[in-house]
């Protein structure tokens, strides 16, 4: 009697009842498969956000109207853009920091607004962005075709508008948007150029929407304040120094708590924080259904034993010892579970292979480690007890067991 | 002497109330012997072949197997004197379902420790050939007929060269023609020199055997 040989009994018992077997796996299966996919998609969401901010430079900072922090945890209300409401920001400000400070390099406006567009009968509703000339190197954006608005269109507020990817599709179809007149929101406005595509960010599609200047875009919304201010310090070490500054200038005109300034690390570090918990949560949820299918398969094995008491009795009868029956009971939940574990690994990383043509996803070695694992251990684990329950039977009585 | 009990009691205890299944048992069964246990129902035939073929063990006697004393010998161990040295043959046939005849005759060689397992399976067709069913061997038991599907049994029985073969009403789940046989099937396998013990309450059964032992109330009448 060797393990080979039991490893085959417990096989072809098992094969003898393929449905059972198939249906009893099927709950590792998908506890291993969602475990694997979930974490995945959290992983790659994070990765995915992680990328975009680095984009944004690690020499950046951004100024926020409002009292407000990042992952310092007392009171973060969140993500940049939230508390628009009462901004104190002038181009005065941009000013005074562009000459005050030694170590910043620029010193960008920027403003939200959603409007019409409309080219000829096409018309599409978007976001029109307010930027500074220097949005192209602060964001790392490519212009394909034309050119981004320049310094001096800028500053006499010209009605020039660079269009994301979405939107010139959307628009001019197969036709060349370039010195085109189209009007924003009754306005009309001259196309330069139409930026490179980058994809979705924190749900803004970055290619969906129509830049315009900054200052343009005051006079034209009537707004007599910017919404933030994007500032790049000369270097990633002079990140503090230029926060300092930033506070120093700015607080002879403003109240502290009419601004607050944010740094890409910090902001990194917060939604890293937040989606590390989300994905251990999702993580979690599905690790749920490992256990709930692990029960499953403590459930047939029961059953299982109960319905070959009479198999049992005879192995007995012809010389199985208990402990030959308890591995034998033992092995066939094993098989179980890897055999689910496995498929539940090849459906779980084939599935966010294919997930990620349409949404990104990171396979992380941990959570098919974790999911095989619980797998694993959930199978000796809901084994045990069944494969006691044989191993204890009488052989009389389970012979006579009708 | 091949198997002896002396002075066996096996005693049930059903809550408060004990049940006196055989009473001070003594018997001996000789090398090449066909037996026959005869009784009515709860006469503790059944619990006698238990004890015989080391399913349990008694609560008082000793039994003696081959000079061994078994009677309170653990689980494991009486397993192994199941499996190489008694054969048994149930009145319900108790094959597995859904596995050829074949393997169910192979299935005490997979519980025996085996230096030529080829040749001990090459065995096993060999047996089923003799009780003739070399065709079927691969047929489930659900495609054989009840005494088709005996002749498997006693050919499992037979397949680790036991000294004893047991049988519990053999012919019980088969007509009298397909009784009669596999009655003829065990005669032969006396005349080839195996021991063989049969449990029945059927006189016409039993008088097939060279000798009659009668029991009542777990004690022997005759």
């Amino acid at each position: 009697m060797n393990f080979l040989e039991l490893f085959i009994i417990a096989f072809m018992a098992l094969k003898t009842n393929k449905t059972r077997a198939i249906l009893t796996m099927l709950g590792v299966v998908i506890g291993v498969t969602s475990v694997i996919l979930l974490v995945s998609i959290g992983s790659g969401l994070k990765t995915y956000i992680t990328q975009q901010l680095e984009d944004l430079g690690a020499n950046s900072l951004i100024v926020m109207p409002g009292e407000m922090s990042l992952g310092s945890g007392e009171g973060g209300s969140g993500v940049p853009g939230a508390g628009v409401a009462n901004s104190k920001f002038t181009l005065n400000h941009i000013n005074d920091l562009q000459r005050g400070g030694e170590t910043i390099q620029t010193v960008m406006a920027y403003i939200e607004n959603n409007g019409t567009i409309k080219y000829r009968g096409n018309s599409h509703i978007t976001q029109i962005t307010g930027v500074g000339p220097e949005y192209q190197t602060v964001r790392n954006q490519k212009v394909t075709h034309g050119s981004f608005f320049t310094l001096s269109q800028y500053n006499s507020a010209k009605k020039i508008a660079v269009l994301g990817q979405t939107v010139a599709d959307d628009l001019f179809d197969e036709e060349d948007p370039i010195g085109k007149k189209i009007t924003i929101s009754d306005q009309r406005y001259v196309v330069s150029g139409v930026l490179e595509e980058k994809g979705g960010f924190a749900g803004v599609d970055v290619d969906d929407q129509v830049f315009i200047p900054a200052t343009t875009a005051m006079r034209h919304f009537d707004m007599d304040n910017i919404q933030s201010l994007w500032v790049q310090s000369q270097s990633s070490e002079t990140i503090e120094q230029t926060k300092k500054e930033i506070e120093k200038i700015l607080l002879k005109t403003l109240n502290d708590d009419e601004f607050s300034i944010l740094d890409t690390k910090s902001i990194l570090s917060t939604i890293s924080n937040i989606l590390g918990v989300l994905t251990a949560a999702l993580g979690g949820i599905a690790a749920i259904s490992l256990v709930v299918g692990g029960i499953g398969i403590m459930n047939i094995m029961l059953v299982s034993v109960t319905e070959r008491t009479r198999e049992i009795g005879l192995r007995k009868a012809v010389g199985a010892t208990p402990r030959i029956i308890l591995i034998q009971f033992l092995i066939e939940a094993i098989i179980l579970s890897f055999l689910g574990g496995t498929i539940g690994i090849l459906l779980g990383v084939s599935g966010s292979l294919i997930v990620n043509h349409f949404f990104i996803t990171t396979i992380t070695p941990w959570s098919i480690g974790l999911a095989f694992g619980v797998s694993a251990l959930v199978g000796i684990i809901f084994g045990v007890a069944p494969a006691a329950k044989a191993a204890r039977l009488n052989p009389i009585d389970a012979l006579r067991y009708e | 002497m091949l198997l002896k009990l002396k002075n066996v009691s096996k005693i049930y205890q059903m809550d408060s109330i004990q049940v006196k299944a055989l009473d001070n048992i003594s018997l001996e069964i000789k090398k090449g012997e066909f037996v026959s246990i005869m009784g009515s129902s709860g006469s503790g035939k059944s619990t006698l072949m238990h004890i015989m073929g080391c399913l349990d063990i008694p609560t008082a006697g000793k039994v003696i197997f081959e000079g061994e004393d078994v009677s309170r010998l653990n689980e494991a161990e009486l397993a192994k004197i199941r499996n190489q040295k008694i054969g048994f043959v149930f009145q319900g046939f108790n094959l597995l379902p859904r596995t050829s005849a074949l393997a169910n005759v192979e299935l005490p060689l997979i519980y025996t420790h085996l230096d030529n397992q080829k040749k001990e399976k090459k065995k096993a067709a060999e047996i089923l050939k003799m009780v003739g069913l070399e065709k079927r061997k691969n047929h489930f038991p659900s495609q054989l007929s009840g005494g088709e599907q005996q002749r498997v049994a006693i050919a499992r029985a037979l397949v680790n060269n036991p000294l004893i073969i047991l049988a519990d009403e053999p012919t019980g789940n088969l007509d009298s023609k397909t009784g009669k046989e596999i009655m003829e099937i065990f005669q032969e396998l006396n005349k080839k020199g195996n021991t063989i013990i049969i449990v029945t309450h059927e006189a016409r059964i039993a008088r097939c055997a060279q000798r009659i032992i009668k029991l009542k109330d777990g004690k022997i009448v005759a």
